[in-house]
């Protein structure tokens, strides 16, 4: 089905809305949308990794890099040299965007004017700012190799999850008309596979279908179920979108809660025994902070997606003040972590060394 | 050129840390005072019983939904979402005596409780699977099986979680943060999952309420305190 685009605006998103995004909690159903085609399912593979055997690894080292209540949300510069974040210093500096060295030093103003623009945007090889998208554009994503974007439109108010139904609209980026591709049902679109072949998704793609992550081609072929799972929540694609890793609770099969990894290419899921707050690194890197009941400190893991390996890489007490709202970040090359200390609101660096 | 509130909120900021150790259970001074009030559930936070899903205060959800949902509450989310299957035993954060069951002027159906503690607080339980079997002045303990976990939605599929709230005792009318009030290691337990706990920014004041710690009280029926004209991030 195609149609032209009405009532155009411009729409902006940035990585930081992409995790926002999961927060709404819409939901309601659009009669006007057709059937959702008959599926294929693909049972994948699950194949949980070993038990973790942590090793003796040299501490790392960790400094402050700003002063005390500064700032949240620290992202990392495309290149990896700088931490960005919003602020208002202390004096006469301006609101903006500002960029903290990795040695510290006074931040550095990037940009006065805070927007998308200034923060690196991951999973797009291109900015979505420039694009002209419909009004009830949401989840805007731009394809590996940059020539077309895929959104969501549909019910954003925040009732039944269930219930939820956004169509999947893909059109090129210079403009043209959109494609449905189709309805995903209390789930939402994450993204694009690296291959910039399919689409990942959350949710059901049928009433009464199977929940969990599925790949879905842009060539008419079948969507896969990646992995299975009632609520997949906390989806992140790695920096190349090879890898989705993503985490079940309270399923009916216990064993099955826990964080998982699945190539998006459709070869096969891995979970990470326990919960645990993650982050990609390096593509393939996963690094993770398993949450352990009796445990006040915390330990930092990286798990090789490429040989399978999990090693310790932070063994229990490497995060000074302890980290504040989850807020912490790997820089894109995995050996270098920001976080905001839970006991003074600064910003840390932690200098993994050898990861 | 920046308010004389700014900077006021800027020096009570950089004072956090002062704050944040009068009210966390890792702090090790003997004077330091322990939160009064215990955890709702028996059981550790975990994927198998219960996760933190949204916390009190200024979150970028409740900025969203600031005139709708969180309207009363002067915008911002005027208790904790704990997330949990539908059935889950709530327990009383804190001796008290019940004083409302299924009062739905204060929200969060389908059933919902209120208990009054001694200490000039009241707590209070939102959606609610089914009407507490308590009665109207029972006395409880802390620690006592209260209730069971439902959903807002009914479906018990759908967002199933506990909303729980601290209120002033007797009248209600003020709610305040339970990070501050609850004897358990917030930021840690915020480190189950995968996204960052994230609060809406004001670009007038950007450190204003950014930390779980550092979030205002409410006044229910108060002016929206959230009203920003150049939030971060914008609404979509």
């Amino acid at each position: 089905m195609t149609m032209t685009i009405p009532g155009r605006r411009r729409l902006r998103v940035c990585a930081l809305v992409v995790a926002l995004a999961a927060l709404a909690i819409p939901g309601c159903t659009d009669p006007r949308l057709p059937p959702v085609v008959p599926l294929t399912v693909s049972t994948p593979t699950f194949t949980p990794l070993a038990p973790l055997e942590p090793t003796p690894v040299p501490q790392p080292s960790a400094s402050p890099l700003t002063e005390p209540g500064c700032c949240a949300r620290p992202s990392w510069s495309e290149d990896g040299s700088q931490i960005l974040f919003v602020d208002d210093p202390p004096g006469d500096e301006p609101v903006g965007v500002y960029a903290v060295s990795l040695d510290g030093g006074a931040p550095q103003l990037v940009s006065a004017t805070v927007s998308e623009d200034a923060f690196p945007s991951s999973n797009a090889s291109s900015d979505v700012s420039a694009l002209d998208l419909p009004d009830a554009a949401r989840t805007a994503r731009i394809s590996p190799k940059g020539d077309r974007v895929a959104w969501t439109e549909g019910s954003t108010a925040p009732v039944n999850v269930d219930l939820r139904r956004r169509s999947i609209w893909v059109s090129q980026t210079q403009g043209g008309t959109a494609g449905r591709v189709l309805t995903i049902i209390g789930g939402d679109l994450i993204g694009w596979a690296g291959d910039g072949l399919a689409l990942i998704a959350t949710g059901r793609l049928s009433e009464s279908g199977p929940r969990g992550v599925w790949r879905i081609p842009l060539d008419g072929g079948p969507p896969l179920l990646l992995a299975q799972g009632e609520r997949p929540r906390s989806a992140l694609l790695s920096p190349s979108a090879g890898w989705l890793a993503f985490y079940l609770a309270f399923e009916e099969e216990p064993s099955r809660n826990g964080v998982w990894v699945v190539r998006t290419s459709g070869e096969g899921a891995q979970s990470i025994s326990g919960l645990a707050s993650f982050r990609w690194g390096r593509e393939g890197q996963l690094l993770y902070i398993p949450y352990i009941a009796d445990r006040a400190d915390l330990s930092l893991y990286v798990l090789d997606l490429t040989t399978g390996i999990t090693r310790a890489l932070i063994d229990g007490t490497a995060f000074p003040g302890g980290i504040a709202s989850n807020d912490w970040a790997a820089s894109p090359t995995g050996d270098r972590v920001v976080y905001r200390s839970a006991a003074d609101g600064r910003l840390w660096i932690l200098f993994l060394g050898g990861s | 050129m920046k308010t004389a509130g700014a900077l006021v909120r800027r020096l009570v900021l950089t004072a956090a840390p002062v704050l944040l150790l009068v009210a966390s259970p890792t702090s090790t001074g003997a004077s330091q005072a322990r939160p009064p009030f215990g955890l709702p559930f028996a059981s550790p936070p975990g994927p198998e019983t219960w996760l933190f899903t949204q916390p009190y205060g200024n979150t970028v959800f409740a900025f969203r939904e600031r005139r709708s949902f969180y309207g009363a509450g002067q915008g911002l989310h005027f208790g904790v979402d704990l997330g949990a299957r539908c059935g889950t035993e709530v327990v009383a954060i804190g001796d008290g005596v019940v004083v409302g069951i299924d009062q739905s002027a204060h929200g969060a159906g389908p059933h919902n409780l209120m208990i009054d503690h001694p200490n000039g607080y009241a707590s209070f339980y939102g959606h609610l699977l089914e009407r507490p079997q308590l009665r109207l002045g029972a006395e409880v303990r802390q620690g006592q099986p209260i209730a069971r976990t439902g959903d807002p939605d009914l479906s018990c599929t759908s967002r199933p979680h506990l909303h729980l709230e601290i209120r002033e005792a007797p009248s209600h009318r003020r709610a305040f943060n339970p990070i501050l009030l609850i004897d358990a290691d917030w930021d840690r337990i915020a480190l189950l999952g995968g996204y960052p706990v994230t609060f809406e920014q004001d670009l007038a004041d950007p450190r204003r309420w950014q930390l779980l710690t550092d979030q205002p009280e409410i006044s229910f029926g108060g002016d929206l305190l959230n009203d920003y004209d150049n939030p971060w991030p914008p609404s979509p």
